[in-house]
């Protein structure tokens, strides 16, 4: 573990390197990541200014759920995004080769040896929102509330990067498909609202079946005070699920990589 | 007897499947539902031992078989059937433990972070093979000075030509110091310098480290200077393992005679005497048959006007293509 600890610390450092030799580029996606949250920010504005609840939501409810949408954010383009769209690439140019035959974990070297900074205001952003829209909202949760919310973003982020990664793995069974990297993350759109705007078997499909209107909505019904368990639990259940899978499904890709690759 | 052997393989096959497409729009059609497979015998049947610290050389013709079986030693590839240990593993179960004892460097592949200095991807593999400080110094030191690439460890990578950063791929493919090291086209797309460079450095690696390696290369060049020991592998299956010199005995079955005459003469009668390679007046070479050559010397020298005789081996390069051809496989074997 501490290895991994010290590898990732390499990662981000190298990274961080790597993103300093572009500085145009870091300067430009860093300005396109904070114009499209104050887009999302004044979306939300407009829409509460015709209502003043969506089932059951005020505004400070959604704009706490809102801030959750861009930590995921930050995780999914700055954490994640790097290296998924990197897999196909590596496995089609048999660039595996050299990361199957180094002694570390192939699904860590895989899955986070890039990290981008361009969305690392994201992050501070819907901190800040969240702070924000929790005072205006005048809405006080306690440590606990806390504690149990970054639990339950933990778990929402452990899913989600486990499900993306299943998806991802299936260019090891075809040659190429086009932009297989961005399936999983475009159902963000879904998790932008919380779970309780869908409404009968669509909400359960969304709950149920692929649980993507859980990442945000059950972090931010711990800071507002209204958790539902069944609804953690089932995050939990689908998180630790996807993370044995995913482990299997690299197995199952490799032995099929190794058997039939030249 | 197997584990006195760093690398053993026995029976080792590796079959692929692929598919046949027929031409055209009906057959892209066509394979969407019904696909034909043929089989591709990449490796079939081979068996060799290596002892430690042998620098054996691969060579075969493209799609002979000699990656497969490096990546399949290498633990990357499933073997169809057959026995492979290296080091006393089975290299498919990509064991840790065995991952830190070889490397594999293949040449048209590269582990070095683009944007940065080869340096950093140094330190990133002293922490991924968890070699100590000392040692790291200690191996990069020495690799630095082989290499001569004291001057270039702080340039962007990208910034470096193919040869420097071929150097770098190795330092950074050794700081582990592996026991079994394989070479895969190592100097391929280097100019001759630069082969050079990278040949020097193997012999040596191979003497002050003591390594086990195996080295696949198209270039003879490569081969002939560095391996006492060939084995020459097509379509799957190995046609020759032994010593170079013993390549020669076995496939080459004409010595070459280069004749330079003193007088103009009859070119027919000349080629009673074998394959007539060249002539332009006044030399002449003449490819006969190997058992033969003292009696067509002796006849030579008394039927023309000879200035001068030299008896030639063929080069070897020009026996190993022959063997690949196919020409001379069923001769002396």
């Amino acid at each position: 573990m501490k290895k991994y600890i010290r590898l990732y610390i390499i990662f981000i450092k190298y990274s961080f390197m790597q993103a300093m030799m572009y500085k145009a580029d870091f300067m430009i996606w860093s300005l396109v990541t904070v114009g499209w949250i104050f887009l999302n920010l004044l979306f939300y504005q407009f829409l509460y200014l015709n209502v003043t609840e969506i089932a059951g939501w005020t505004k400070p409810q959604l704009l706490v759920l809102l801030g959750f949408y861009f930590v995921i954010d930050f995780f999914l383009w700055g954490v994640l995004w790097q290296n998924m769209r990197k897999i196909p690439e590596i496995i089609n140019r048999g660039q595996l080769d050299l990361v199957l035959t180094k002694p570390v974990n192939t699904q860590f070297l895989l899955s986070f040896k890039g990290i981008g900074f361009d969305d690392i205001h994201g992050l501070l952003i819907g901190l800040v929102t969240i702070v924000y829209a929790l005072s205006i909202g005048n809405i006080k949760p306690s440590v606990a509330d806390i504690l149990l919310s970054t639990a339950a973003l933990g778990v929402a982020l452990v899913y989600i990067y486990a499900a993306w990664f299943i998806t991802v793995c299936a260019a090891f069974w075809f040659d190429r498909i086009e932009n297989l990297h961005l399936l999983f993350p475009s159902l963000r759109q879904i998790w932008r609202v919380p779970q309780p705007f869908y409404k009968g078997i669509l909400q359960k499909i969304l709950t149920f079946v692929i649980p993507a209107t859980l990442v945000t909505t059950v972090p931010a019904q711990f800071l507002l005070r209204k958790p539902s368990l069944p609804l953690f639990i089932t995050l939990i259940i689908f998180a630790v699920v996807s993370l044995k899978l995913s482990t299997w499904v690299l197995k199952v890709a490799l032995r099929h990589y190794s058997g039939a690759s030249s | 007897m197997k584990d006195m052997s760093v690398i053993s393989v026995r029976h080792l096959k590796k079959y692929y499947r692929v598919h046949e497409k027929e031409p055209g729009l009906k057959g892209s059609i066509r394979s969407l539902f019904t696909r034909k497979y043929t089989q591709v015998k990449a490796v079939d049947n081979i068996d060799f031992t290596i002892e430690e610290g042998e620098l054996v050389g691969f060579i075969g013709p493209n799609g002979a078989g000699k990656t497969t079986t490096l990546k399949v030693l290498s633990g990357l590839l499933y073997p169809t059937s057959g026995e492979v240990s290296v080091l006393g593993f089975n290299p498919w179960d990509r064991k840790a433990q065995f991952q830190k004892q070889f490397a594999l460097v293949m040449g048209q592949k590269n582990q070095l972070w683009w944007d940065l200095p080869p340096m950093e991807t140094f330190i990133l593999n002293k922490e991924i093979y968890e070699v100590p400080e000392d040692q790291f110094k200690k191996t990069l030191d020495k690799l630095i000075e082989l290499l001569d690439v004291k001057d270039i460890l702080k340039i962007q990578v990208r910034k470096l030509s193919l040869g420097q950063r071929m150097k770098c791929e190795l330092i950074a493919a050794l700081l582990h110091n592996p026991k079994v090291l394989f070479l895969d086209e190592p100097t391929i797309g280097l100019d001759v310098v630069m082969q050079k460079v990278m040949r020097d450095f193997v012999k040596q690696y191979n003497r002050q480290f003591k390594s086990t390696i195996i080295l696949t290369s198209h270039y003879m060049g490569d081969v002939k200077e560095l391996c006492e020991r060939v084995i020459i592998i097509d379509k799957g299956k190995i046609l020759f393992d032994g010593k170079l010199q013993n390549v020669i005995d076995r496939f080459a079955r004409n010595k070459i005679i280069t004749v330079v005459f003193s007088r103009d003469i009859d070119q027919r009668k000349l080629a009673e005497f074998g394959n007539i390679r060249e002539y332009q007046f006044p030399r002449a070479k003449i490819n006969v048959p190997r058992k033969d050559v003292a009696k067509l010397s002796a006849k030579l020298l008394s039927d023309f006007p000879v200035a001068d005789l030299v008896i030639e081996e063929a080069p070897i390069e020009a026996i190993i293509r022959e063997v690949f051809t196919g020409k001379m496989k069923q001769t002396n074997a």
